[in-house]
């Protein structure tokens, strides 16, 4: 149950990073489209701290998931 | 300061698609019409040398030196021919890109193409094992649960099985043979998109090329998913280059850059090289347990020099592989985690597994090791002299060089089963081959001084001093080229198959019932293609330390079918210093003692069946 739990935690982790920063690089790029250099524009910035949240929960569920299988 | 501008730009375009500016264009070629005939000329002659001295092989012709004993000088003699042939048009004022282009693809046939056209089948036994797993898949729709730990990254196994229902072919046994030679031709062809995204497209990004041709040694070119994703992970990395990392990897300019330089190309490319790097990402962290943590680091090292554009790209790829390897690959660690973990920082037994370790068998056998390990230091020692001029250039030498030696931090972290050290080496020859091929053009400018791109005060050479200058290099091809189709046919006596091998395999399918027992002595059968999970196929190499009492084991063991062939005659020889005719004193052992016959005799291919059933006291061990 706990396992099963812990993949869909991950995959919906995964799925969330992916499409957070599909997003993120839209913006990124529409940004240096219009300036040709690199801004972060305000939505970047949040998007960037949402994708490293993510990424540390996504992380943090891999490791859990294999510790939880093993022990 | 007019001539330092001319020497600056000069450096900035690359230095060897244009004439350097200190030298007057007129001394170039004195015969254009000789040499544009004289190349095609050559390279036609280099593919009618290699086919003439072409001859049948089969494994029981061969010693322990492998392949190269049974080459014709002929044949060899195609190989500098065709390095005459490319290095001639490479030192032309223009060099033709669509005559070297096809002087590479038939480089890598030469190469590449030597085992399957001289060798009656598929070699090495993964290989089959391969076709054996995919032709499970698409039977039964699903891996095989606990039976091996590829299945745990059954990507490419998946992607054949889909492959072979679709076109209603079942056995995919054809494409193995000429496999080696396709993947090679990928890879070079990403290798080449690579380097043209490092350097110009010029002279220096064509030697890069030919010095992977020359020097990919390591045999992982064969019908496996490191082979394939290999190829995908090229692809990711030149158009990570050629998109989104500005500026160049080998551009001139300070180390460090203070801020992110926006790459060339619209925003609408970025994108869409974005989503594809993601997507090939996608397909490598099901399919290879090594190779999307390569490409994941190689990016974080871009990312570090602060010349990767997508800055969250690396971090994807390796929780791409992460998210995998906790999802997909459970039963692999499930059990064995500390097999998995316990390796890191473990240097020594990375090492003693991967080289010292590998240092067996008779004097043939250490002296292809020994080639092996001399080529690998040839690029090593080329690389290093590369960087030091790159660094003498005042372009960016450092960042390629990490870049080539970060595959080597795999030592710090597993053995992998004792092949740690190759697959390091085949993972940083993309990089190592563009700092070696820098030193290696450096040899062909007309003086020292035009290594660091300095005016030179002398006159440029005349033509007949540019001819000798090519003879040092073309040396050193020739030499890494033959060193190289030595090294790859090193292990040929027992990793290449017969017709009659295949036909012994086939026959034990034929006749094996489900849950019997096919076994060889050693691993270098075409075993395990087909029948997986169904009949038992194993080899006694693990069981029977050294093959010492071999006759013992296999009546202990008492497998329903034995195999025994050439190719394992030959391995016990090299190998295990048994002496000459030990398979068939087996045969006569195994037959005298009444438990089993000889049931299938082709060419020396053997299959004996067992004639007398075991006790119940008789338990098979395993």
């Amino acid at each position: 149950m706990v396992d099963k739990l812990l993949v869909w935690l991950t995959v919906v982790l995964l799925v969330t990073l992916i499409c957070t920063l599909a997003v993120r690089s839209v913006a990124v790029e529409r940004a240096a489209g219009t300036s040709a250099r690199f801004v972060r524009p305000p939505l970047v910035r949040r998007m960037d701290l949402a994708a490293v949240c993510l990424a540390v929960l996504l992380l943090a569920a891999t490791v859990l998931r294999v510790v939880n299988t093993v022990v | 300061m007019s001539l330092r501008l001319a020497v600056a730009t000069a450096t900035l375009t690359g230095p060897t698609d244009t004439p350097s500016p200190v030298e007057p264009p007129r001394r170039q070629f004195q015969f254009p019409v000789l040499r544009d005939w004289a190349v095609p000329a050559s390279a036609g002659a280099a593919l009618v040398l290699w086919c003439v001295g072409l001859r049948p092989v089969t494994p029981g012709q061969l010693g322990s030196v492998g392949l190269v004993t049974a080459l014709s000088p002929v044949l060899l003699a195609s190989y500098p021919v065709l390095l005459a042939a490319v290095l001639i048009e490479l030192t032309a004022p223009r060099p033709r890109q669509r005559l070297l282009a096809a002087c590479t693809a038939l480089g890598v046939l030469l190469v590449y193409g030597l085992q399957p056209a001289s060798e009656q089948t598929a070699r090495l036994s993964a290989a089959w094992l391969h076709v054996g797993f995919i032709r499970y898949i698409a039977d039964h729709g699903q891996v095989l649960p606990a039976f091996d730990a590829r299945f745990s990254w059954p990507g490419f196994f998946s992607l054949f099985a889909l492959v072979s229902r679709a076109a209603g072919v079942p056995d995919v046994t054809p494409l193995l043979q000429w496999a080696p030679t396709v993947l090679a031709g990928l890879a070079t062809l990403g290798i080449r998109a690579l380097v043209s995204n490092v350097l110009d497209p010029g002279r220096t990004a064509w030697i890069a090329t030919w010095l992977f041709v020359l020097t990919e040694w390591t045999e992982q070119d064969y019908f496996s998913p490191q082979a394939t994703t290999y190829v995908l992970m090229l692809a990711a990395l030149a158009l990570t280059l050629r998109y989104l990392v500005a500026p160049r990897l080998a551009a001139v300019g300070p180390g460090v850059l203070r801020g992110r330089v926006v790459p060339s190309g619209t925003p609408g490319q970025r994108l869409a090289v974005q989503g594809a790097v993601l997507l090939l990402a996608l397909a490598l962290a099901p399919s290879h347990q090594l190779t999307p943590y390569v490409l994941g680091g190689l990016l974080l090292i871009m990312l570090l020099a602060r010349r990767l554009w997508a800055g969250w790209l690396p971090w994807l790829v390796l929780l791409l592989a992460l998210g995998w390897f906790s999802l997909g690959a459970k039963d692999f660690w499930q059990g064995q985690l500390q097999m998995v973990i316990g390796g890191f920082g473990d240097v020594s037994a990375s090492f003693n597994q991967g080289v010292s370790g590998r240092f067996v068998g008779d004097a043939g056998r250490q002296l292809i090791l020994l080639v092996r390990v001399g080529l690998a230091g040839a690029v090593g020692a080329l690389a290093l002299a590369g960087g030091w001029l790159l660094r003498c250039q005042r372009r960016l030498g450092w960042v390629l060089g990490l870049l080539a030696a970060a595959p080597f931090g795999l030592i710090a972290l597993q053995s992998y089963g004792g092949e740690v050290f190759l697959r390091c080496y085949l993972f940083s020859l993309p990089f190592a081959v563009i700092l070696a091929a820098v030193a290696v053009e450096a040899l062909l400018r007309p003086s020292p001084d035009a290594w660091v791109l300095r005016p030179s005060p002398k006159l440029p050479p005349s033509p007949r001093r540019r001819a000798l200058r090519l003879i040092p290099v073309l040396a050193l091809l020739t030499g890494l080229g033959l060193g190289t189709v030595m090294a790859r046919g090193g292990n040929d006596a027992y990793t290449s198959f017969g017709r009659a091998d295949v036909a012994a395999v086939d026959y034990a399918y034929q006749h094996a019932r489900t849950g019997q027992h096919i076994e060889a002595v050693t691993s270098d059968v075409p075993l395990s293609s087909a029948r997986v999970g169904e009949v038992g196929q194993s080899t006694l190499e693990t069981f029977c330390p050294g093959l010492v009492h071999v006759s013992q084991c296999v009546l202990d063991t008492h497998p329903d079918f034995l195999l025994v062939t050439p190719s394992q005659e030959n391995d016990g020889r090299i190998y295990y210093d048994l002496p000459a005719g030990w398979t068939s004193a087996l045969v006569t052992e195994l037959t005298a003692s009444g438990r089993y016959r000889v049931v299938f005799d082709q060419d020396g291919s053997q299959v004996l069946a067992r004639v007398v059933p075991p006790t119940p006291n008789e338990p098979r061990k395993e």
